[in-house]
């Protein structure tokens, strides 16, 4: 298959930063946003309005607790995103998915080479956004999983295997979440789903370590790099991002409901 | 051999959902419920349960969207 990794020597940005009021998108950047979605009731009805009749309807049928006001926040908050990097309004973009599922702008009258991946888990979000660059980001809240090694088993390769059986308790969680996000963040550039294709490749499981992966994975073309790094959240949030190419930088953005999004609905 | 329908029912309600209220043909994914990290772990459990290997292109999130969706994927793998 050809796969490659090797950890590089820089670390993880440490923090995250309002964005300035003038925002831009350079072609060597991946941009991610952090976005809380404990917003109470009037931000998420002042969101509904710019969703989708699609997205509106799938967020009427979450049935689970919060899932719905999470699914508003978390899109309406992409939406607002995507629309100050285009220069156009929340309401008016829309999405299309390829055959796999994986979501893209539909642009009405320009080709927009915007990139974007939307994760989102326990009460926080992230959006990545890159301007022509395959990106993925994944994020999940450290929880009980009855059957993670069961799932390590299946998914990691036996090296990534190997470390997790050297690990107990909080410390061995912790550090399949670290693998897990990374795969699915991964996988999500490629466009592909969760695929037991992950255990023929390895990424670090090391809590701040670059990954690059050259060929890696069932849609992968021969010689197509992808570096994948860790994100530093709060306690409790483990998250990846990852994205085509080597050498890009990372900048990471706080989003303030206060600010950005208030600006954005009426 | 326990119905499977009520096998795979139970795995959720036990280990995955936690809520007695779910049913047969409670959305699971789309409403929220279970995400791909919960959907690996079920999978994984079938997988143990019936001896089966279950392809990547049949695990598709509309295959494991509920308890009767996931019975039906099963039924196509022979388990009964």
């Amino acid at each position: 298959m050809g796969a490659h990794s090797s950890e590089a020597a820089e670390g993880v940005p440490a923090s995250w930063h309002s964005p300035p009021p003038c925002l831009a998108l350079n072609r060597d950047e991946v941009h991610v946003w952090r976005v809380p979605l404990d917003v109470p009731p009037g931000i998420v009805a002042g969101l509904f309005p710019l969703l989708s009749a699609g997205e509106q309807t799938r967020a009427e049928q979450l049935r689970a607790e919060d899932a719905s006001r999470r699914f508003v926040a978390s899109h309406g908050a992409l939406r607002i995103i995507l629309a100050r990097y285009l220069g156009d309004k929340p309401e008016r973009l829309r999405f299309l998915a390829d055959a796999w599922g994986k979501p893209r702008l539909d642009p009405p009258a320009r080709t927009s080479p915007l990139r974007f991946s939307l994760s989102h888990s326990g009460e926080l979000a992230l959006c990545a956004v890159t301007e022509g660059r395959d990106v993925g980001v994944d994020l999940e809240q450290i929880r009980a999983v009855s059957a993670w090694r069961e799932i390590a088993a299946r998914y990691f390769s036996p090296d990534e295997q190997s470390v997790l059986r050297a690990l107990t308790g909080d410390r061995a969680l912790q550090t399949f979440f670290h693998g897990w996000t990374r795969k699915e963040a991964y996988s999500k550039a490629l466009g592909d789903g969760v695929s037991q294709a992950w255990a023929q490749y390895s990424v670090s499981l090391a809590p701040r370590a670059v990954t690059e992966l050259t060929g890696a994975g069932p849609r992968a073309e021969q010689g197509r790099r992808f570096t994948l790094c860790p994100l530093e959240l709060e306690p409790g949030y483990v998250a990846a991002v990852a994205a085509q190419g080597a050498g890009w930088s990372l900048r990471c953005w706080h989003w303030s409901w206060a600010t950005e999004g208030a600006a954005r609905i009426a | 051999m326990a119905d499977v329908k009520d096998t795979v029912l139970d795995y959720l309600r036990s280990n995955v959902i936690r809520d007695q209220r779910i049913g047969y043909d409670t959305p699971l994914i789309t409403s929220g419920f279970v995400h791909s990290l919960e959907m690996a772990g079920v999978k994984s459990y079938l997988e143990s349960r019936y001896r089966i290997k279950i392809p990547d292109e049949l695990a598709t999130p509309q295959a494991f969207d509920s308890v009767d969706n996931i019975t039906r994927l099963l039924n196509k793998l022979g388990v009964r």
